[in-house]
């Protein structure tokens, strides 16, 4: 009955940044916008409104799913809301990270980039 | 310091940013907004560490473009999903922008769609009433298009012609075929009454004794059996073709009737073949439901008179000859029939009698033309005045989907783009509209045929077929088109700023759109005048051809029309019958009186032929001729003035009439007046084409063809000397009481005297009457209903246009009260708001109605067009209901809250 993963994609490249800075651990939104800034070396900036566009996105797809938990109550960080990858989300993730390899690989194979070769 | 102002710069551009927020749909607001809004802050430090206030800026300008791209691409996806998706389907990725005209269609339809099912009200009001205008509009045209457009069902249709002025002598009908050269083919027929005896019930039926040519002409097929053949017409056996009704009707479908022989007017004839059930020959050449039928041999020596005008005439034209150069060879043959027979075909002015010939369409059509062409004009008004009124819906709605135009614009959507939407939704609610039309018109054509007024040929052949659908498609997409181009120009053209600002002030071209509203509200009002002058005019015309004066007592009269076949009675068993029967017929209990005569009053409503008409007047007494003078003959029995309840000056025909000479003649006022107009006719003495009379007596005129038809100029003789030779034997009665209590008895009595002769109907003069006023009744009803939806049409338009601008003007009237304006104050100038639209339509509505007025020429009766009255009566109903109309959203102004008022200015 389950969807077929590779269904989901090729992924956005905008979610997949999302889902990816999520594999790292429960983030608010600022949090994603960070992460994603520094994944991608600043050559990526979220604004806000397209990123909740996105999160809305994934959540209804059920990659991405609101935490339940809370920051610690010391924390100022309490009242916002933190979202974390789903199972699906981490498997749909890990395809695409895995078609872009083989795409990659094959771009390495045909001697298109060195193998050193990594986007800066 | 630096803190306090880092926060106060960016809490500058965080309320700019959320100021913004109303872009993104309601839905995404409320589940993220608050993030979008903390995300955005925490950013807002973060820059403001980084680049001070100018970084800070430079954000707010790049997240605010892109708040505002998302709200666009969330509000789409929106409609996307509520639309474009089926549940469990993923949303498709889109890039706007691109997308072809086709698809804004689509889109459009959608969008239609959508906001109908959030507005229900608003789409069934509008669809119901396109609906109604669209399904009288396709119920019209299909009996127009059937009667009126499409060909006639037989071969060669436009070369068929009709020979005019009724029916013609058999050796008239030999001159016309063997002296012309212009047709290529010509036929006969001829009306009679058949009965059927043997094998049951004596049936009489409705019997046309053909010519050679008739079926061929007419492109009849047999349905078993055959047709007529040349040896038919002269030789023996005798033989008949009888119906498809008929035979399954009397002889269950049995094929084995081909070749039986059946006894017709109680001659044998064998059935040779069954005619084709969808065979429907010309009404006026023979009488639809004809059920027998019989050769005629144009040269049996019984029908060799030039006087007897029994034959209805039909030819096709040779090929290449027009109805003109047929004429003019008719002309020509005229003058030679003028020359060789001077008495009969040479009129008195020396002319020859004219011999014409008409299309056989317009033969067939007659007056129901203009009739039907006068309902479609009519349906046609009340179309129009149903756009105008979903028009003034459209822009209503107009001004509350300002905002929503606006904001499409304001995301990109052209102004061509916006008027695509909203052209579309008004052709999708035309064309549903049009559907819902088309299953009216559905029910339309069948009332309308089951309520046939009669004298429409083809009526059993109306019907919703693929050229009325696609005329109401037609109609309807144009519909839409007309109604919605405005209200769609209108909307595009509204200035996105303005419309952006605080919506509720809503009078944005709020002026403009109500002048609109106004002229779309006059014009409904100056139309549904139009329409309701019509309906008034007719209805005055039947309510006076009720009131017209029948020359007799109605009441309590009872009628039994029939038929002494020749072949069964000469003309001492005639008037044997004639005796025994009222002999009979007086003794009945219930009878007061009771007489006879070929025909009675009324007996031939709405038909031009029958009787027996005379001409060659002469008066010795006077020196006077009139050749021209075409005198309709009745002969009647004794005491039938009396009991008919028409007074007569002088006296009634007495049974020692009989056989005088001269025989003496009753005469109507007409003909008195015609033949002695300077002296009393009564004791003259004249002779009628060399038969002599004496006046003995002068009633006013009976009406013999209908109530709205001219008194003939008619004359009464002795039945036993002049009627004893005619078939028709019509019983008049009347009765103490209620004349249905005697219908058994007489028939009883007639069977007494002959059990054979079958009795069709018992009727009442009164029901004849009603009968014969079917027509009439019939359109001026179907119009009074037009008129009457138009008139409620117009009504709906003031009330909406009132509640319209009264809510527009809710503060302004709230003011005012509060300014210390009374209710009553308001409610007169609301009203009186109505009260100038209203008047400026019945004046426009008048010119109008005066020039439509004057095509109405021939259905008018008693009246002129311009009948004063009827204006009068029309403009005062349309201001009354116009007034009242606009009371109840007086009413509502009158009411404004002036605290609410004062609040929200």
């Amino acid at each position: 009955m389950e969807r077929e993963i590779v269904s989901y994609l090729p992924l956005n490249p905008r979610d997949y940044l999302i889902l990816f800075a999520l594999t790292g651990g429960e983030r608010h939104g600022y949090g994603l916008i960070k992460d994603v800034e520094g994944q991608t070396g600043g050559d990526v900036s979220l604004d806000p409104a397209n990123l909740y566009r996105s999160v809305k996105r994934l959540i209804k797809e059920g990659f991405v799913k609101e935490s339940e938990r809370r920051r610690a109550p010391e924390s100022s960080d309490q009242r916002r809301r933190y979202y974390a990858i789903t199972k699906l989300g981490r498997r749909v993730v890990k395809a695409e990270a895995t078609r872009l390899d083989r795409l990659a690989a094959l771009a390495r194979s045909q001697n298109l980039i060195s193998k050193k070769e990594r986007p800066a | 310091m630096t803190g306090r102002g880092a926060s106060r710069g960016i809490t500058v551009w965080e309320a700019l940013f959320r100021g913004t927020m109303w872009v993104l749909p309601r839905g995404f607001r409320s589940a993220f907004g608050q993030d979008v809004v903390e995300s955005f802050r925490d950013l807002c430090r973060r820059e403001h560490e980084r680049g001070g206030v100018r970084a800070v800026v430079a954000l707010w300008r790049r997240s605010t473009v892109q708040l505002v791209l998302c709200g666009a691409r969330e509000r789409l996806a929106g409609i996307q999903e509520r639309l474009f998706r089926p549940a469990g389907k993923p949303p498709r990725r889109r890039q706007p922008g691109a997308r072809d005209a086709i698809e804004g269609v689509v889109q459009g339809i959608r969008l239609a769609v959508r906001s109908y099912v959030r507005n229900p009200g608003f789409a069934l009001t509008a669809v119901a009433i396109i609906g109604l205008g669209i399904g009288a509009t396709t119920t019209i045209f299909s009996v127009v298009d059937t009667v009126l457009l499409k060909q006639l069902p037989y071969p060669q249709p436009r070369q068929l012609v009709y020979f005019d002025h009724a029916s013609h002598p058999a050796p008239l009908y030999r001159d016309w075929r063997d002296r012309t050269e212009a047709f290529d083919a010509m036929a006969a027929a001829w009306d009679r009454d058949i009965d059927l005896t043997g094998d049951g019930e004596p049936e009489r039926l409705d019997g046309a004794i053909v010519t050679r040519a008739f079926f061929d002409l007419f492109g009849a097929e047999p349905f078993l059996g055959r047709l007529f053949v040349n040896d038919d017409f002269t030789g023996e056996p005798r033989v008949t073709v009888l119906s498809h009704g008929l035979w399954q009707r009397r002889f269950g479908g049995d094929p084995s009737v081909i070749g039986r022989t059946v006894v017709l007017d109680r001659s044998p004839l064998v059935v040779v073949g069954i005619l084709d059930p969808a065979f429907s020959p010309p009404p006026n050449v023979v009488r639809s439901g004809t059920d027998v039928w019989v050769p005629l041999d144009i040269m049996t020596p019984a029908i060799q008179h030039r006087g007897l005008f029994i034959l209805n005439v039909a030819a096709r034209l040779a090929p290449a000859v027009t109805v003109d150069a047929a004429q003019a060879e008719l002309n020509v043959l005229g003058e030679n029939l003028a020359e060789e027979y001077p008495d009969r075909y040479r009129r008195g002015d020396g002319t020859p009698r004219p011999m014409d010939i008409v299309p056989l369409r317009d033969a067939m059509v007659g007056e129901v033309g203009g009739t039907l062409f006068m309902l479609l004009g009519a349906v046609g008004l009340m179309l129009v005045i149903a756009c105008a009124n979903v028009a003034n819906l459209f822009l209503a709605r107009g001004t509350d989907r300002e905002r929503e135009m606006a904001l499409r614009a304001a995301l990109g959507a052209g102004r061509t783009r916006l008027m695509t939407q909203l052209l579309t939704e008004s052709l999708v609610t035309a064309l549903t509209g049009g559907a819902l039309g088309v299953a009216i018109a559905y029910a339309g054509v069948r009332a309308f045929t089951l309520l046939n007024p009669g004298n429409i040929p083809f009526v059993d052949q109306i019907a919703v077929d693929p050229r009325v659908l696609s005329f109401a498609f037609m109609v309807s997409a144009t519909t839409g088109i007309v109604f919605g181009l405005f209200p769609a120009w209108q909307a595009a053209r509204a200035d996105v700023n303005d419309a952006l600002k605080d919506a509720s002030a809503g009078a944005v071209g709020g002026r403009k759109r109500a002048r609109t509203r106004s002229a779309l509200v006059v014009a409904e009002i100056a139309l549904a005048l139009v329409l309701l002058v019509g309906a008034g005019l007719l209805f005055n015309s039947f309510v006076r051809r009720l009131q017209v004066d029948p020359g007799f007592d109605p009441e309590r009269l009872m009628m039994v029309p029939l038929v002494l076949q020749s072949g069964t009675y000469d003309e001492a068993r005639r008037a044997q019958f004639a005796r025994n029967v009222m002999e009979r017929v007086k003794g009945i209990p219930g009878v007061r009186e009771a007489s006879h005569g070929v025909t009675v009053p009324l007996m031939y409503y709405g038909r031009t032929r029958c009787c027996w008409r005379e001409r060659g007047f002469r008066s010795d007494d006077l020196g006077e001729e009139n050749e021209e003078l075409a005198v309709l003959v009745h002969p009647v029995s004794t005491n039938y003035f009396n009991t008919l309840g028409a007074n007569v000056r002088g006296r009634e025909l007495q049974p020692e009439d009989d056989h005088m000479t001269p025989a003496p003649a009753v005469l109507a006022e007409t003909l008195a007046d015609q033949m002695f107009p300077d002296v009393d006719a009564l004791g003259r003495s004249f002779t009628l084409d060399d038969m002599e009379f004496v006046t003995v007596g002068v009633v006013p005129g009976l009406r013999h063809w209908g109530l709205d038809q001219e008194v003939e100029v008619e004359m009464f003789v002795p039945y036993d000397t002049f009627g004893v030779g005619f078939r028709r034997f019509n019983l008049v009665v009347r009765t103490a009481a209620d004349p249905a209590t005697v219908a058994q008895a007489l028939r009883q009595a007639i069977w007494a005297v002959e059990p054979d002769l079958p009795v069709d109907e018992v009727i009442t003069m009164r029901l004849r009457i009603a009968t014969s006023m079917t027509g009439p009744r019939f359109y001026s009803a179907l119009l009074l209903s037009f008129a009457a939806v138009a008139l409620m049409l117009a009504a709906g338009g003031i009330y909406g246009s009132m509640l319209y601008s009264v809510g527009q003007r809710h503060r302004e009237l709230g003011i005012r009260i509060a300014l210390g304006a009374r209710g009553n104050d308001v409610v007169k100038m609301v009203v009186g708001q109505a009260a100038v639209l209203a008047l400026v339509g019945i004046g426009l509505g008048m010119v109008g109605a005066l020039a439509v007025a004057r095509s109405l020429e021939s259905f008018v009766f008693g009246i002129t067009t311009t009948d004063i009255p009827t204006f009068a009566a029309v403009a005062a109903l349309l201001a009354v209901v116009a007034v009242a109309a606009s009371y109840i959203p007086a009413r509502r102004a009158a009411r404004a809250d002036p605290m609410e008022a004062l609040r929200s200015e």
